[in-house]
């Protein structure tokens, strides 16, 4: 019997990431409500050139903790500005000024969040169209599901707001909606709270479930078994609904876990893994760090010097990277590391010098990470996790990397266990 | 059959039996959807589009809504005077072939050509539903910052040169155009002046869009190696350090849209006379000399400048040389 597709999703966190949207390197883009507010006439242009499937992730838990919404200096970002007012139409309610259980007290107005929130991915893009579009012939842009708001499921109270903000968003929505299930670090080890979150987590009214786990790096997960099975737990006793289960940041331990039943794999364009936060990033300067896909993980660029630099085009291909843009500057005459590790000196505030990397080779290694995942996704979609993670540990082993082969050992007899 | 049978059936009379037979289906039959093709003014479409956008429709549907609801009308309605512009675009409308028969009788009845009296009837209906949904017809009193770019860059300025060197010239004209356009502005006081992040992402855009000059990939498929490598070559600043001046061009599509943009009613072409007008008076060849009779023109908008007595200085004394 054939292998259910691994659904590939990318997230747009960026202007900058529009780029690099395009059909056959991912199934569906998914752009975060505050980028979306900040580019909302360019995010619809990249959607009519690429024909995919969309979705808006409301990012509602930004407003959780007021310092998540703010620049430096302490202010409510512009967007998020927007972004409040939008979800907070029809009450009296202001985002971003305290905390978001502090801001809401009754019911009433958390299902009036559910309900815009809801009103806001119908309509936000659907608004767009000038005089400009419309003497062109451009599709209309209707997501293709809609995600009910949700809050990281800090204690039992955010729990009990996030499912009724679930079934508010399915009766705005008029159909099932994609549920999030955000649960940190504390509940998601802790086997009675895990339970917890999972049975308040609601079934009637919802069309899929996105599982995120703030602050779990990939190295995090697979150096504890305790969360690794934490996290299984919570895979498995969703999928056992019935229901398509995703993960909101994936990673290649994540997509092995499609041999579990995950159903859908979204990841960014940045390839450093810093476990995804809930807070929004603030500005730092890039760390001169690649994607290697032989030992599917991040490493600083004299390491991977190192392990690349001096592989002929087919050792690459076979031990390094198989992806289109390194197999073309190949065929172009230059070695990938000439465009992936190209960095400059930059002199800080603080009088300091350091390396980053330059403009070109973030481009570079944006396409090389997007092409590197769309393989990954669809090497589990085709084969066994066992089949594609021995591949792997040849490889890595291949590259003189022990470390990383045992560590992919690792991660097999996780599944293997399971 | 028997030979008595068969010649008892020849001998009967068929006379009265053949009124009550069935219709004989055609022996070719005729299709069932026929198609009308209409030209209309591009400003009509587009306000097709608009009504079909609001009430989630597909135009083509909405439009043949309207004419079989318009034939079930006795006589004709109120036909409004189709306004003047040239019929540039074309609109194909599937119909029931018994439809569009209808619509040549009715044609033939007021002594009007079809093609006419379909294309006077979705005219009005058009309006009355932008009266129902309280769609303006006409382009907004602000139209959007996308609108007015392209139209600043398909406008020549003095020099005759149509593209504009930096973002921070396209901003600065930009502002200055809403700022006799409209009465409220999306601009505010900002490190460098007025600025609007519309403005970048409006620009951003119109390149994915293929409007605008770049290595943004026009094609929607997977990219080929040289399409990746153009996007990673356009990012190369010269020292890194500094920013690099992005020239910002219409492409030949681009051109095109701000033509046709120009043509779909006489408010876009008004509108573009009026860009032209201002980009020839306020586009100078010096870009500090721009900013600095912005900051002089509109104070309010030059308050939070970092850079304020920097141009200050400068403009008087490109004044003084000048």
């Amino acid at each position: 019997m054939a292998r259910t597709p691994l659904h590939h999703i990318v997230r747009v966190r960026s202007s900058d990431d529009l780029t690099y949207v395009r059909s056959g390197l991912m199934d569906e883009v998914v752009v975060n409500a505050n980028q979306l507010e900040n580019s909302v006439q360019s995010t619809a242009a990249c959607l009519w050139r690429t024909d995919l499937p969309y979705s808006v992730d409301p990012v509602l838990w930004r407003f959780q903790v007021p310092a998540w919404s703010r620049n430096a200096k302490g202010d409510t970002k512009r967007n998020y500005q927007r972004l409040g007012l939008e979800y907070s139409k029809g009450t009296d309610l202001i985002l971003g000024s305290t905390p978001l259980l502090e801001t809401v007290s009754t019911d009433e107005q958390w299902r009036a969040l559910a309900a815009n929130v809801i009103a806001y991915q119908q309509g936000r893009l659907t608004d767009v169209p000038t005089q400009l579009e419309l003497l062109a012939d451009l599709r209309e842009l209707h997501p293709a599901r809609l995600m009910a708001p949700a809050l990281v499921a800090f204690s039992r109270t955010e729990d009990r707001i996030n499912r009724l903000m679930v079934e508010t968003a399915a009766t705005a929505a008029g159909e099932p909606v994609a549920a999030q299930v955000i649960i940190p670090f504390d509940r998601l080890i802790d086997g009675r709270e895990l339970r917890t979150v999972v049975t308040s987590i609601p079934t009637d009214g919802v069309s899929s479930y996105f599982i995120w786990t703030p602050k779990v790096t990939e190295e995090r997960l697979l150096a504890d078994h305790e969360l690794f099975v934490s996290l299984l737990r919570l895979v498995t006793a969703l999928v056992d609904r019935g229901v398509p289960v995703g993960h909101q940041y994936a990673n290649y331990s994540i997509f092995a876990l499609h041999e579990v039943g995950l159903a859908a794999a979204t990841h960014h364009l940045g390839w450093v893994d810093h476990g995804e936060p809930s807070e929004e990033q603030a500005f730092m300067m890039r760390s001169c760090q690649t994607y290697v896909p032989g030992v599917r993980h991040c490493v600083r660029f004299p390491e991977a010097s190192r392990l690349g630099g001096s592989l002929t085009a087919d050792e690459y291909r076979d031990r390094y990277c198989e992806c289109d843009f390194c197999t073309g500057i190949f065929k172009a005459g230059d070695h990938p590391h000439d465009w992936l590790l190209e960095s400059r000196t930059i002199t800080m505030k603080n009088g300091r010098e350091r390396l980053t990397p330059t403009s070109q080779a973030v481009g570079a290694n944006t396409w090389h990470y997007l092409l590197s995942r769309r393989l990954e996704v669809q090497a589990f979609s085709a084969a066994s996790a066992s089949d594609v993670i021995g591949r792997d540990i040849e490889r890595a082993s291949a590259l003189n990397r022990g470390g990383d082969a045992s560590r992919l050992e690792h991660l097999a007899t996780e599944l293997k266990s399971a | 059959m028997t030979k008595d049978r068969w010649d008892t059936l020849l001998d009967r009379d068929w006379s009265d039996a053949w009124e009550t037979l069935p219709e004989a289906p055609e022996l070719v039959p005729r299709n069932k959807t026929a198609q009308i093709t209409l030209r209309l003014p591009a400003t009509l479409l587009a306000r097709i589009k608009r009504v079909a956008h609001v009430r989630a429709l597909p135009y083509h549907v909405l439009a043949r809504s309207w004419l079989v609801d318009a034939l079930r009308q006795p006589g004709a309605p109120d036909l409004v005077a189709s306004e003047a512009a040239a019929q540039t675009e074309q609109l194909n409308i599937k119909l029931d072939q018994a439809v569009l028969d209808d619509l040549k009788k009715r044609g033939h009845e007021l002594g009007q050509p079809y093609h006419r009296i379909a294309r006077e009837w979705i005219e009005w209906e058009t309006t009355q539903a932008e009266l129902a949904l309280g769609i303006d017809s006409t382009p907004a009193s602000q139209p959007p910052i996308k609108e007015l770019m392209v139209l600043l860059l398909h406008a020549a300025n003095q020099q005759g040169d149509s593209a504009v060197r930096g973002m921070t010239r396209l901003q600065k004209l930009l502002f200055v155009v809403e700022q006799k356009l409209a009465s409220q502005s999306a601009f505010y006081a900002y490190n460098f002046g007025p600025f609007n992040e519309e403005v970048n992402d409006a620009e951003r855009a119109l390149e994915v869009a293929g409007f605008i000059k770049s290595a943004e990939p026009e094609a929607s498929g997977p990219p080929s190696f040289q399409e990746m490598m153009a996007t990673v070559t356009e990012r190369a600043t010269p020292d890194e350090g500094g920013s690099k001046i992005v020239e910002f061009a219409l492409s030949t599509r681009g051109h095109e849209a701000a033509e046709r943009l120009r043509q779909s009613s006489p408010a876009y072409e008004q509108l573009f006379t009026f860009v032209e007008a201002i980009k020839k008076e306020w586009d100078t060849p010096n870009v500090t000399d721009l900013v600095a009779r912005v900051y002089e023109t509109y104070p309010k908008y030059a308050e939070k400048s970092v850079i304020r007595e920097e141009v200050e200085r400068r403009g008087r004394r490109g004044r003084r040389s000048h």
